[in-house]
């Protein structure tokens, strides 16, 4: 239950970019959403810093584990580059404490 | 009866009937964007959720970039920018019965999205290709920032429409619109529209176009509940019949009046008069 909206279902949904055809995805931040239609506005209308050749989005609990047992997106680290930079996190990537 | 094939640079190359029906449209599509814009940007704070907020931002500003390229263009037609801009009364304005006062609810703010903004974008689409080619450009790239305020709208009605208070407010929100949006492309008789098609500036007539228009928003409002249009044959039809003795081809609109005070004020830039430079 979501106190915005009241209504039950909203999900975060990993966001992912890349300016380039010849680029990598970068991971550029998350939204919340009721359904993939809004998370897709909702992505391309809050991290409009780039003129991105491609974006997705995917629903964050889609995404398998590899080598560690908690959900991927969860533990700390460094924030997706739409919200800072690696530069700004006291912990190596991928050991940060938990969000 | 002109070569339909040759294009046309600019609207001095028009005949008289052609440019006045050609400025007239856009006049009135540049007037909606204009206050659809102030009514996406009333709800950047306290929509729903901080993403749909931002969505309301990205939305006005959209808008308003639209309504500005639009307007820009009329110089050439024998308009004053800044006179349209600035210096209407309510009754000058061509912009949808709809925009007239503010809404109050969140299902209003997604029955100006879904309907009157598809619409608009529906009529935008006439002109993608049209022989006056001035307007390709400009028509590209307002279509596709329009293809996020459709899903956004067509995301949010299926949204509100899983429960049953989210029915009845979307039936009543679009049902008030509805009219309103239905009767934007005009009878099917309207004198600009046969104009415009005709000349091959626009590609469709007011039939075709509202028909486009309903195939684009029926199948979305069908599976939210609503029975405002149904597909027979033909296509896509709505059963409802704007009061056409009412019309204005000019103002595409069916009733008298206009924006109401506060909207004026707020559309013309009221207060912001003093800071206006010549």
């Amino acid at each position: 239950m979501t106190m915005a909206t009241g209504l039950s279902d909203e999900r975060i949904y990993e966001v992912f970019a890349r300016k380039n055809r010849v680029d990598r995805f970068e991971h550029v931040g998350t939204v919340t959403a009721p359904n993939p239609d809004l998370a897709r506005v909702y992505a391309w209308q809050t991290y409009d810093e780039a003129k991105w050749f491609e974006m997705a989005v995917a629903p964050r609990d889609s995404f398998y584990a590899v080598n560690l047992t908690q959900r991927p997106f969860t533990l700390g680290g460094p924030p997706p580059v739409g919200e800072g930079s690696a530069a700004d996190s006291d912990s190596p990537p991928g050991y940060g404490t938990p969000a | 009866m002109s070569d339909t094939k040759t294009a046309y640079k600019s609207a001095s190359e028009l005949s008289e009937e052609t440019r006045n029906a050609l400025g007239a449209l856009l006049l009135a599509l540049a007037d909606n964007k204009r206050l659809l814009g102030i009514r996406y940007s009333d709800w950047i704070l306290g929509a729903p959720s901080v993403e749909a907020g931002i969505a309301c931002s990205a939305m006005a500003q959209d808008e308003w970039g639209h309504g500005r390229i639009v307007y820009s263009m009329l110089k050439d037609f024998g308009f004053d920018p800044h006179h349209l801009e600035h210096e209407r009364e309510a009754e000058e304005y061509h912009s949808a019965g709809v925009l007239d006062s503010d809404g109050t609810s969140w299902p209003e703010l997604i029955a100006l999205n879904f309907l009157l903004d598809t619409a608009l974008t529906v009529q935008f689409e006439t002109l993608h290709e049209s022989r006056f080619e001035p307007i390709h450009y400009k028509v590209r790239k307002l279509l596709d920032e329009e293809r996020f305020h459709f899903e956004h709208g067509r995301g949010w009605t299926a949204r509100l429409a899983e429960t049953e208070a989210g029915r009845e407010a979307l039936a009543e929100a679009f049902g008030n619109a509805w009219t309103s949006c239905l009767a934007w492309f005009g009878p099917d008789d309207d004198a600009i529209a046969t104009v415009l098609a005709t000349e091959g500036i626009v590609s469709g007539d007011a039939a075709a176009t509202r028909g486009r228009w309903l195939a684009r928003v029926g199948p979305v409002l069908s599976a939210a509940g609503m029975d405002l249009a149904r597909e027979d044959a033909d296509g896509w039809v709505s059963d409802a019949e704007p009061n056409w003795s009412a019309w204005s081809t000019e103002r595409r609109r069916v009733s008298t009046g206009g924006p109401d005070e506060d909207t004026l004020a707020r559309v013309r830039g009221d207060r912001n008069r003093s800071l206006l430079i010549d």
